[in-house]
């Protein structure tokens, strides 16, 4: 089996705008055929690293490695990466023919090989019908089509979107979420895709890159991401997190207790890094509900964290129903239950949460 | 009463002081210039009697090789200056409307509104003094091989008023053209692998052209009614339609045909500012949004 | 390679736009040198010693002196008058809800389309019909006419910029029309009026055509005695009377620009 090409390398990409160092030391590499997320705040960097891909900004230090070759100097039409913008940037007085055509026929492909590439690009995306149309007279969804099937007609080595589905409502978000991915496949693209919503970031991306201040975070799979987050930062940033401090106790059994003053004891998996104060974060689907008083369930295998609280607030959101739970000592913690239709709980209800250790994500403080 | 009716009645009567003052400032006036041009002129006289009978010779007479001269003379100039002036306005206009700091950008605006507020008479004059004998008059007349008294200076001389003149309009009206062009549309173009100029060529130009005709347009129409920089600039030897109608105030008094010139001046004046426009709208009406 | 063709042009464009630049600069830069020369022939530019004395000329001489007194009150009055009935247009037009509005749009926009020597030369013929040969009124009429449309427009937006829900709220509160359009349109609109007197007397000290046609040996103004001037008795005077004019206007173009933003006027409708 021969070793996967890389695509794009960043060797520790550094740019600063006067004051404010935008990207800090970033490296990357991305494999032939994958299609990885850049998910991150708005300011962490994301967008101007976007941009140095592209050409229209140079680092000022670090390499921009394109198929091996060094990018750094080059101008955006000098390298055969594509875009797709956040706002599509169709012109307005070009048909989508014309539009997805612009590269070939700016670079010199003889007309029938031109018309011929078009087509294919234009059934790739699903927009065949629409090919004398004018973009003004398309959707947010079919003009984001034309503007992919325009910046994949020159057949780059790497396209990067930014921020493709952000400007789509939510029903139209989740159509084109399969949609895109099943397009890039197909054409068996590398893409990089810049986004700040996480959802995107994970139903994209093969692999994530998380960054936050200009750094990566931390780099892994959607589960890798979710399941075993690096820092804090990673942590909630991607979906809910509910927090519990404390420091490091003994040994029970396999696990380890944290001390969380003035609340309980937990039990949490053996942590890394020989801290003393960690912080252990339970994501709420990981959380039982059982009214104060009803018996626990069979033992799922192991000890369960059990701990005591009272409903303050509750939303019915049809599939599923969010808790807010004020527990004793003050904190809240937020709950989520699969609606099973039924228990029915209400505010002011006493309840019993147990959640178990191996679901625990431990990140040490420092 | 109705509200209504009690509104609409309050903004008629608001309606009559500008009405009286355009009735008798300009629309009468007007319409007397248009009797004037078509009645008979006795040479010694003062314009036409009351009771001269009507004739088309006046306008018949426009179409003497004389005149046509002066006709072609003012178009010629007026064309030409036109094409320069948007050409210049143009770069200036962009690299205006896409300066990022908001300061700037409002700096250098202000400034060409600034060389705008400056009379139209003091700037023609300081022309004067720059293109004549004191300023760069001879070593430019040296260079272009000209005598600087020639009737081919001169002509340049107004050509350059011309161009004076209407650039920085140019560049205002195409600042606020090229500002609601997408600034994303031309970074698309090159991440599609067309170069900085060719992109400008098949994407900033095309959708511009709106903006384009219209300061071509409005400079043509100006030009070719222009007085003041004729008059100041030609030096007598350079007369274009405008001042063919002073002459024919101030030095013979030959009303009726004056006023034909000038119906015909106001006919063209017309034709370029409304009739043109929206021929070329009409044509267009398939493509460019907005 | 095309990037190098690409930083040509650019660099080409810069140089040209550096050179525009300079050429629209440059003759304001002369004369305002000029009218400060010391010397007292025409020499060549720049002159070697500073002084006075053509502001000295300027402000002495009863020529220049008549032509600017008739030009300040000509203008002084056109502009009250144009921007009192430009208001009460503007008022009918912004408030109107009759089908007619555009050919009335169109009919008080329409000096800007007639060429300024024909307006000059229909009212002098028009005056010169009624009996009306020379003096303050002519002129007076034939500078209220070139100035309402500019008047006209500009209070027409300052207008058309207020909020209906703010005049509909001081209708709820109890104001009746008239009250309502004094207590608060009026003062909302009070830059782009006070911006359209502004032109107003701008475009009317400015004027050459029109005056030029409608001024006689006793009653004409600065520019038509300038160009007078620049025919017959070509000195430096008339830069000194050039500069004179260039502080008058630019001042008062740039206090209209910082209260109102002269930018939106021109080019936005």
């Amino acid at each position: 089996m021969d070793t996967p090409s890389i695509v794009l390398e960043l060797r520790n990409v550094v740019k600063s705008f006067g004051a404010i160092t935008a990207v800090n030391g970033v490296s990357l590499t991305v494999v032939k055929g994958s299609i990885i997320s850049l998910l991150g705040p708005s300011g962490c960097g994301k967008t101007t690293l976007l941009r140095i891909i592209a050409g229209f900004e140079d680092p000022d230090a670090g390499d921009v490695l394109l198929g091996s070759k060094n990018m750094v100097g080059m101008r955006p039409y000098e390298r055969n990466v594509g875009l797709l913008f956040q706002d599509y940037a169709l012109f307005p007085h070009m048909t989508v023919q014309k539009n997805v055509s612009y590269s070939l026929r700016h670079r010199g492909v003889d007309d029938a090989a031109a018309k011929k590439r078009t087509a294919e690009m234009l059934n790739l995306v699903g927009m065949s019908d629409f090919a004398g149309r004018y973009p003004q007279n398309l959707s947010g969804g079919q003009q984001q089509r034309v503007a992919l099937g325009r910046a994949l007609a020159s057949n780059p080595e790497l396209i990067l979107l930014d921020e493709p589905l952000s400007a789509l409502d939510a029903k139209l978000r989740l159509e084109l979420r399969t949609e895109l991915k099943r397009i890039l496949k197909t054409a068996g693209s590398t893409a990089v895709v810049v986004t700040h919503d996480q959802e995107e970031a994970m139903t994209l991306g093969e692999r994530v890159v998380v960054m936050e201040k200009g750094k990566i975070m931390q780099v892994g799979t959607p589960a890798q991401i979710y399941e075993c987050p690096q820092t804090r930062f990673v942590a909630e940033f991607i979906g809910r997190s509910n927090w519990f401090g404390g420091t490091l106790g003994g040994k029970v059994g396999e696990h380890r207790e944290l001390l969380c003053k003035g609340f309980a004891t937990l039990l949490i998996p053996e942590p890394k890094g020989g801290h003393n104060v960690y912080d252990a974060c339970i994501r709420p689907e990981f959380i039982e509900v059982r009214s104060r008083g009803q018996a626990a369930g069979e033992n799922r295998g192991g000890v369960a964290n059990t701990i005591h609280g009272v409903i303050k607030e509750m939303m019915y959101l049809g599939s599923e129903l969010e808790f807010i739970i004020m527990l004793e000592g003050g904190q809240e913690i937020i709950v989520i239950e699969r609606n099973s239709r039924s228990k029915s709980r209400q505010r002011g209800d006493l309840v019993t949460l147990s959640f178990m250790p191996s679901n625990l994500i431990v990140i040490g403080r420092e | 009463m109705t509200r209504l009716s009690r509104a609409s009645a309050r903004n008629l009567f608001l309606l009559v002081p500008p009405l009286v003052v355009f009735t008798f400032l300009l629309i009468i006036p007007l319409g007397n210039v248009l009797d004037q041009s078509f009645r008979h002129f006795e040479a010694g006289g003062i314009g036409a009697s009351d009771y001269a009978p009507y004739t088309l010779h006046n306008y018949a007479e426009l179409l003497d090789r004389a005149y046509f001269f002066y006709f072609a003379q003012t178009f010629r100039l007026a064309l030409i200056s036109s094409v320069i002036s948007v050409i210049l306005a143009f770069p200036i206009a962009y690299l205006i409307a896409r300066m990022r700091s908001h300061f700037w950008r409002g700096l250098a605006s202000g400034a060409l509104i600034a060389i705008l507020s400056v009379s139209t008479l003091v700037r023609v004059y300081s022309l004067l003094l720059t293109l004549g004998p004191v300023g760069f008059g001879r070593p430019l007349s040296l260079f272009l091989g000209l005598s600087p008294n020639s009737a081919t200076y001169t002509e340049l001389m107004v050509l350059a008023g011309l161009v004076y003149f209407h650039t920085p309009v140019a560049a205002l009206i195409l600042i606020g053209t090229i500002q609601a062009i997408n600034s994303r549309l031309v970074e698309a173009a090159q991440s599609l692998g067309v170069p900085l100029w060719k992109s400008h060529f098949s994407i900033t130009i095309p959708l511009s052209l709106h903006g384009i005709t219209a300061a071509f347009l409005i400079s043509l129409s100006v030009c070719v009614s222009a007085f003041v920089i004729p008059l100041v600039l030609g030096k007598g030897k350079v007369l274009f339609v405008s001042n063919l109608i002073y002459s024919r105030f101030s030095e013979v008094a030959n009303y009726p045909s004056g006023s034909a010139i000038s119906i015909v001046l106001l006919a063209i004046a017309i034709v370029l500012v409304t009739v043109l426009p929206w021929l070329l709208s009409y044509l267009n009406r398939s493509t460019v949004a907005a | 390679m095309t990037r190098v063709l690409d930083d040509t042009l650019y660099a080409l464009l810069l140089f040209v736009v550096a050179l525009v630049v300079v050429f629209l600069l440059m003759p304001l830069v002369i004369t305002i040198g000029m009218a400060f020369d010391a010397r007292d022939y025409l020499g060549n530019f720049p002159p070697r010693a500073l002084s006075l004395q053509w502001f000295k000329h300027f402000f002495s001489d009863e020529f220049y002196m008549n032509g600017l007194t008739t030009s300040i009150s000509v203008a002084v009055a056109s502009t009250v008058l144009s921007t009192i009935i430009g208001l009460t247009a503007a008022t009918a037009l912004a408030e109107g809800r009759f089908g007619y509005k555009q050919a009335l749009n169109t009919l008080f926009l329409s000096p800007l389309v007639v060429p300024s020597v024909v307006v000059g030369f229909a009212l002098l013929l028009f005056f010169s019909k009624i009996g009306l040969y020379s003096g303050f009124l002519p002129l007076l009429g034939g500078h209220v006419i070139i100035t309402l449309p500019y008047t006209i427009r500009v209070s027409l937006a300052g207008l058309v910029g207020i909020p209906r829900s703010v005049k509909e709220a001081a209708l709820v509160l109890g104001a009746n029309e008239w009250r309502a359009f004094f207590t608060v349109s009026l003062p909302l609109a009070r830059t782009s009026i006070f911006a359209a007197a502004v032109f107003a007397f701008v475009f009317s000290m400015d004027d050459v055509a029109v005056s030029l046609f409608l001024s006689s040996v006793n009653t004409y103004t600065l520019p038509v005695a300038m160009v007078g001037m620049m025919r017959s008795h070509f000195d430096l005077s008339i830069a000194a009377a050039a500069v004179f004019m260039m502080v008058v206007m630019t001042t008062l173009m740039l206090c209209v620009d910082r209260l109102s933003g002269v930018n939106k006027i021109l080019a936005g409708d």
